[in-house]
C-alpha cells in the first residue's frame, strides 16, 4: 500500500482538474478505499493481503468499479454536484491505480476482472501489523514513491497550497467551505490551514516515520525491487 | 461585502484580495508570506517531534490534519495576548 502519496496526489489531481473538481471530494475519494478496509486489515484479518486486496475479502473496494459506485452515490447524495462527483471518482480511482506498485497489487478491474493488478515495486507489509508495515514500507522502494510523490508536487503542484488558489479556485466550487467556516466559526486562516491540513499530516508522516524507522529504530534501507528483504511475500490469490 | 452568516474575515495578515492571476503565476514569496511560513514550519517541528516521542500515537487522519489547523487558528491568538501583555 501506498502512505503519504495519497495524501501528495490529491493536491496534483486538484491542479490538473481545478474547478472541475472538488477538493473535498477527492479527499473522500482518497481516503474511501483505506477507511473501509484499514482497521480490520491491521486488527483482524487472518490473511490481510487477501483481505484487504483480494478475493475473497474486500479487495474490491480499491477499483475503478467501486469509484463509479462511490461516485454515482455521490451524485445521488449531493443531488447532482458535479465537482463533488468527480472528485469523488478521481480520488478513489487514484488511490486504487496507487496501490497496484506493491506486490499485493489491487483489483483495479473489478467487476470485469477479479485479480489484483500488481506491479511489485514493495512488499505489501499489512501482515506485519502497523509498525512494521511503517517500517516495511520506509525502507523500501515505498519510501521513493512517497518521496517522488511530494517531489512532484512541490515542484509542478506548489501553487494549490496558496492562500490565492483555496480563495479562487477550490473554494467557489464547493460550498461545503463555507459551512464548515459557518459551523465552526473558523477564521480565514484556520479553514485554509484545514485545506491544508492532509498535505501538513502527508508532509510529518513521512518525516517522522522516515526518523523513527531509521533514526530511531536503526533498519536499513533496502531499494531493491520488491523490497525490503525481511518481509515474506503474501500471496492474495 | 461579507458574506451573511460567516464569520467576519479575518485578513490583519492578508492586505491583498485573493487573485486567480496570482493563484497561477504568483512567485513563491507573493503566494507565501513569511509570516505564515514561520508559522507552519514551527509547527511541522513541533509535530514531528510529537510523532517521534510517542511513535506514531499522533500520526493518524485525524490528529494530523486538526493539528495545524488548531496551530494556525489558536497560535497567532496567543502571539497577539503575549504581545498585548508585553506592552509597547
Amino acid at each position: 500500500m501506498s502512505w503519504a502519496a495519497h495524501e501528495f496526489e490529491n493536491f496534483a489531481l486538484l491542479k490538473k482538474f481545478g474547478v472541475r473538481t472538488s477538493y473535498l471530494g477527492l479527499l473522500v475519494g482518497a481516503l474511501g478505499p483505506d477507511f473501509l478496509t484499514k482497521a480490520w486489515t491491521y486488527y483482524g484479518a487472518e490473511n490481510p493481503a487477501k483481505f484487504h486486496r483480494g478475493w475473497p475479502g474486500l479487495g474490491f473496494t480499491t477499483s475503478l468499479g467501486m469509484a463509479v459506485i462511490a461516485a454515482a452515490f455521490t451524485y445521488r447524495v449531493s443531488k447532482g454536484h458535479r465537482a463533488w462527483t468527480l472528485g469523488v471518482f478521481v480520488g478513489w480511482s487514484a488511490h486504487a491505480i496507487t496501490d497496484m506498485f506493491d506486490t499485493a497489487g489491487a483489483m483495479v478491474l473489478w467487476p470485469l476482472w477479479w485479480e489484483p493488478f500488481s506491479i511489485g515495486m514493495w512488499k505489501y507489509g499489512a501482515g506485519q501489523g502497523k509498525f512494521g508495515d511503517a517500517v516495511a514500507y520506509y525502507s523500501s522502494l515505498g519510501f521513493v514513491m512517497d518521496a517522488l510523490a511530494l517531489l512532484l508536487l512541490l515542484v509542478f503542484a506548489w501553487r494549490t497550497l496558496s492562500r490565492d488558489w483555496f480563495e479562487t479556485v477550490v473554494r467557489p466550487v464547493d460550498g461545503a467551505w463555507d459551512w464548515i467556516q459557518v459551523k465552526f466559526a473558523m477564521p480565514d486562516r484556520a479553514l485554509l490551514a484545514f485545506y491544508r491540513g492532509f498535505f501538513f499530516y502527508g508532509f510529518t508522516r513521512f518525516v517522522s516515520w522516515s526518523v523513527i524507522v531509521h533514526a530511531v529504530e536503526g533498519w536499513p534501507f533496502d531499494f531493491s525491487w520488491g523490497s525490503p528483504f525481511w518481509v515474506a511475500p503474501y500471496q492474495p490469490w | 461585502m461579507p458574506d451573511a452568516g460567516l464569520p467576519a474575515r479575518d485578513d490583519a495578515r492578508e492586505p491583498t484580495e485573493p487573485s486567480l492571476e496570482r493563484a497561477k503565476h504568483g512567485s513563491f514569496r507573493e503566494l507565501f508570506p513569511a509570516d505564515e511560513l514561520q508559522l507552519y514550519a514551527v509547527g511541522t517541528v513541533v509535530f514531528i517531534v510529537l510523532a517521534v516521542l510517542t511513535h506514531d500515537v499522533v500520526l493518524n487522519w485525524i490528529i494530523g490534519p486538526l493539528f495545524i489547523t488548531v496551530w494556525a487558528w489558536y497560535v497567532p491568538v496567543l502571539q497577539a495576548r503575549w504581545r498585548e501583555r508585553r506592552g509597547p
